[in-house]
């Protein structure tokens, strides 16, 4: 078990700094002077000078990486050309908020679609079925922003029911209801199809058609004997899921004005803003990559035959 | 002599090919069938769109600014009087190109990474799987924005955010089919005879590795449409005043108080083509699959 847990961590570190090189040689590869970025279009060449030499912008390329490197390890995201905060403490800040927004769209994706997927499974063919699957195809095609949109246009703008926008710290957690629905519909969707093939599956395994031959309650078998085993891919799915979250941010704190990553980046990248672009993208992609790295640790938790192999 | 004729002609069965039995199922299918005409339409659209548009895209009108659906404009006109209706439909060309052309660029080069991991295996395939990792490291959407963030918005960024990070899952799919396909005896048998690599892989691995790499061409068509619309949402793909579904709804959401019909309309259009690719992709799915075939 152990051995599994630290084989896979160890694992992870190749990718880690495989992201990292990517990200940097992404960055290095821009078109436009880094220098002339940091200290001004119309900075003195001595000045240009000084500030290659203090960022190790005149060595070469691979030396400029291990820097690179040195710095991602310490957490040192270094300052925004804009406002000159440290890019790790913006990114700390608006982490918190997209968090929330993940959490409460997790919790909804996996409540509504889960349950809904199983449903499906088990009154296959019924009326139910046929429409959940069908909302569900709708819910994968439907862009997160339009949505938002139509949830704004009616909780918020007809109904009143709901801010059209905001924090937490102006609204309360009503703040978070219509994003994290809008953010959750796609995720919720994937669950319940995903979730209905899983259980169809199990359904017919030999020991579901043994545990109700002996007159086992149709209940207990769905929800002891089937279920347990038809979550197992659910779970599986939920780092893909992450990633999926992360990304719709972007679009939904848009729309929402939520003060999260998404909208920092998309700041970053309207202000041409590049340690703020390079810092929130490598975090976005390390927290995909430790979300994943805990759906394969909990995977072994669940399943023993991944820990055996 | 004429009875011999007779026992030949049945004991002949037609041949039966495999996409002709996977069209049989395919069309037999109704969601699949749904899809397979949603896509044809948006197509048709698409070509036609000089034809079918009741009005220029680009024909600016203040007097018309704002207005709701009515007989004249069914789907409204924007903040510059142009008619939705006609932008949408224009919109499908410029979306289809791009969900088009961003996909036979990852298509290719999956494919290609695909059959060269797969096929030669050791090192070779070690160093692409690994690169195939450390790209699933990123969020799609994410890389694409960092891309664009890095060369600037546009159109031909997309597809260079594509083409460094979009081959990844396709040639994940193709390494799988030709690890399987390697140790057959039918590529045994044309190495002994000869033939080349290339011939192999090419003339009797990709053919057999084609229905997979269909499934994902047709879902991943709905994703790289999608990913054109967020682009452009966020006003980093397709400038003004090239209409696009994506920037009609984000240039929409300034108005979507006075004006519902703005934002709402490019959206809807988003949902179902990208809908219509996912039943196909999903009917295909199904038709394609050998573990059915009787």
């Amino acid at each position: 078990m152990y051995r599994y847990f630290i084989r896979r961590i160890i694992q992870a570190i190749p990718v880690f700094l495989g992201v990292s090189l990517i990200t940097f040689a992404l960055f290095f590869i821009a078109p436009g002077d880094p220098a002339r970025l940091i200290a001004g279009q119309r900075a003195d060449p001595e000045v240009l000078a000084l500030i290659r030499k203090a960022w190790g912008l005149d060595q070469p390329w691979w030396i400029q990486y291990f820097l690179f490197l040195g710095r991602i390890i310490r957490l040192d995201f270094g300052r925004s050309f804009k406002t000159n905060i440290p890019v790790l403490e913006s990114i700390l800040e608006r982490f918190q908020a997209t968090a929330i927004l993940a959490l409460f769209s997790f919790i909804i994706a996996i409540g509504i679609g889960v349950t809904a997927g199983i449903i499906s499974a088990v009154k296959q063919y019924s009326a139910f079925d046929y429409i959940a699957m069908i909302i569900a195809l709708l819910g994968v095609s439907a862009p997160v922003y339009w949505v938002g949109i139509i949830l704004l246009l009616i909780f918020g703008f007809n109904l009143g029911w709901l801010p059209l926008g905001g924090y937490i710290s102006e609204y309360g957690l009503k703040a978070v209801i219509l994003p994290a629905i809008a953010l959750g519909t796609r995720p919720a969707a994937y669950f319940a199809r995903l979730a209905r093939s899983s259980m169809l599956e199990v359904i017919r395994q030999e020991y579901i058609i043994t545990a109700r031959s002996k007159g086992v309650p149709e209940k207990l078998v769905i929800f002891k004997h089937a279920l347990r085993n038809a979550l197992i891919p659910v779970v599986t799915y939920a780092g893909m899921v992450v990633g999926d979250l992360l990304t719709g941010a972007v679009l939904t704190e848009t729309i929402f004005a939520w003060p999260g990553l998404g909208r920092l980046t998309v700041q970053g990248i309207l202000d041409r803003d590049l340690p703020v672009i390079q810092g929130t993208v490598i975090f976005i992609a390390f927290i995909y990559i430790i979300a994943n790295l805990i759906v394969d640790l909990s995977y072994a938790l669940i399943d023993p035959r991944i820990r055996y192999e | 002599m004429a009875m011999n004729n007779v026992l030949v002609k049945q004991s002949v069965r037609k041949p039966r090919s495999l996409w002709k039995i996977a069209w049989k199922r395919l069309i037999k299918n109704r969601l699949a069938l749904l899809g397979l005409g949603i896509v044809l339409l948006i197509v048709l659209i698409a070509i036609f769109a000089d034809w079918i548009a009741p009005f220029d895209p680009y024909k600016v009108d203040l007097s018309k600014h704002l207005l709701p659906p009515n007989k004249e404009h069914l789907l409204g006109t924007d903040e510059f009087g142009r008619d939705i209706l006609s932008r949408i439909i224009h919109g499908a060309r410029v979306s289809l190109q791009i969900g088009f052309f961003a996909q036979v660029i990852s298509i290719t080069l999956g494919t290609i990474l695909g059959l060269i991991a797969g096929f030669y295996g050791g090192w070779i395939d070690d160093l692409i799987m690994r690169i195939v990792e450390i790209l699933f490291a990123f969020p799609f959407l994410l890389f694409v924005i960092a891309v664009v963030a890095v060369f600037g918005p546009g159109i031909q960024n997309l597809y260079l955010a594509v083409a460094l990070i979009g081959w990844a899952g396709v040639s994940r799919i193709v390494r799988g089919q030709v690890l399987s396909l390697r140790e057959r005896d039918f590529i045994a048998s044309a190495k002994a005879i000869g033939a080349s690599t290339w011939r192999i892989l090419f003339k009797h691995i990709l053919p057999n590795a084609l229905s997979p790499i269909i499934i994902e061409a047709t879902l991943g068509m709905g994703g790289m449409i999608m990913l054109e619309a967020g682009l452009s949402f966020l006003g980093l793909g397709v400038q003004a005043p090239t209409p696009s579904w994506g920037s009609m709804v984000q240039s929409g959401l300034a108005y979507m108080r006075s004006a519902w019909w703005y934002p709402i309309f490019p959206g809807i259009v988003i949902m179902i083509v990208v809908f219509g690719f996912n039943l196909l992709g999903d009917g295909l799915r199904d038709a394609l699959d050998p573990r059915l075939y009787v």
